[in-house]
């Protein structure tokens, strides 16, 4: 089931405590419990900032290891979906500045999708055209800069508030109502200037 | 000649676009848009893509990812000799701490004897002759056991074997 996280409150007592807290003592089934929780809401951000469904997964895996390995050093001074977000977050960073060594990498690069204007708001029957419409999305991200695309799809994709955002990214919130803003501007541009080529 | 959005009202465009702007806020930014165009241009891009990308459809995990990382968590849980060191830690703490404290106790006897017989590495063994505070025994004993050129550190580590 896809999940969206609605309105973030980080002040609010944490539902993950009593995992947590067995997961802390090295239980194992109780992180297993978590990752069963967190594993499609991670695997859809991981997606969005990296464009790859399989890359996204790799990512996942990996950050689901690192918490495990961090688990006792976490001390519920965040949210730990808050903790966990951001250890996606930077996993997904170390995947990108990786790839950007490959020659190969196209990721971002305009395709053929691209020229066919403006996505078309969602259909939730036609499993194609969501395939199809999420992909031409995760390209124009993916052509973002690493910090304007990590704001808006944790505002516009996941759903965070601003504040737990600036908390997530460790910036204040004037920054991430900026970068939410450039992102969006850019995205714009990204996903009509070519549809407006084509029809030239 | 067209400008862009007003740099003082990016963030309240921005929160208008996504509903999370506040009354005051909301109502300061309507009287702003009543003048301005390319703040207005600004706010329906906004509101095109924040739509677009809520309508993004999600993406779920693979059936086997869960597998995958459960496979990794006792791998990492056992440890690298395949043992739960998590769970047995609390076990093996008596015996870690004895372990230590031995250890500890050999090392300062091990420290002391090492360390009187370094202090005499270069002191030749017939100082003892010159020295006021040796008793008539121990100089015998040193004279009658020792070459003229050996040191007074082979001398003592003679007589600890």
């Amino acid at each position: 089931m896809a999940w969206r996280a609605g309105s973030g409150d980080p002040d609010r007592m944490d539902p993950d405590t009593e995992r947590v807290s067995r997961a802390r003592r090295g239980d194992v089934d109780a992180f297993a419990e978590l990752v069963r929780a967190y594993q499609d809401r991670m695997v859809n951000y991981a997606a969005a900032l990296v464009g790859d469904a399989a890359d996204a997964e790799d990512i996942v895996q990996e950050a689901f290891i690192r918490a495990f390995r961090s688990i006792r050093r976490f001390r519920g001074d965040s949210l730990f979906r808050t903790w966990l977000y951001q250890i996606v977050t930077n996993a997904a960073r170390t995947h990108r500045s990786r790839r950007r060594l490959r020659p190969e990498d196209t990721t971002g690069a305009p395709s053929n999708d691209d020229r066919e204007g403006p996505p078309p708001l969602r259909d939730p029957g036609d499993l194609e055209a969501q395939i199809v419409l999420r992909d031409r999305l995760d390209r124009a991200l993916s052509a973002l800069p690493d910090d304007l695309r990590e704001a808006v799809v944790l505002r516009d994709v996941e759903g965070f508030d601003y504040r737990e955002i600036a908390t997530m990214l460790g910036i204040p919130m004037g920054t991430v109502e900026s970068r939410i803003f450039r992102a969006r501007e850019r995205l714009r541009a990204l996903l009509t200037a070519s549809a407006a080529g084509a029809t030239r | 000649m067209t400008t862009g959005p007003c740099p003082d009202y990016l963030a309240l465009v921005a929160r208008s676009a996504d509903g999370s702007i506040a009354p005051a806020e909301s109502e300061r930014l309507d009287e702003h848009l009543r003048s301005c165009d390319a703040c207005r241009a600004a706010l329906d891009a906004q509101r095109d893509v924040r739509a677009w990308l809520v309508a993004r459809p999600a993406l779920a995990a693979s059936p086997d990812l869960f597998v995958k990382v459960r496979d990794a968590l006792e791998r990492e849980a056992r440890g690298p000799l395949g043992v739960d060191y998590r769970r047995w830690a609390w076990r093996l703490a008596p015996i870690a701490a004895a372990v230590v404290i031995a250890a500890a106790w050999d090392v300062s006897t091990t420290a002391n004897t090492a360390s009187t017989a370094s202090a005499y590495s270069d002191v030749p063994v017939t100082s003892v002759l010159f020295s006021g505070d040796v008793s008539d025994d121990s100089l015998l004993s040193v004279l009658l056991t020792s070459s003229p050129d050996a040191t007074l550190a082979d001398y003592l580590k003679e007589r600890e074997q």
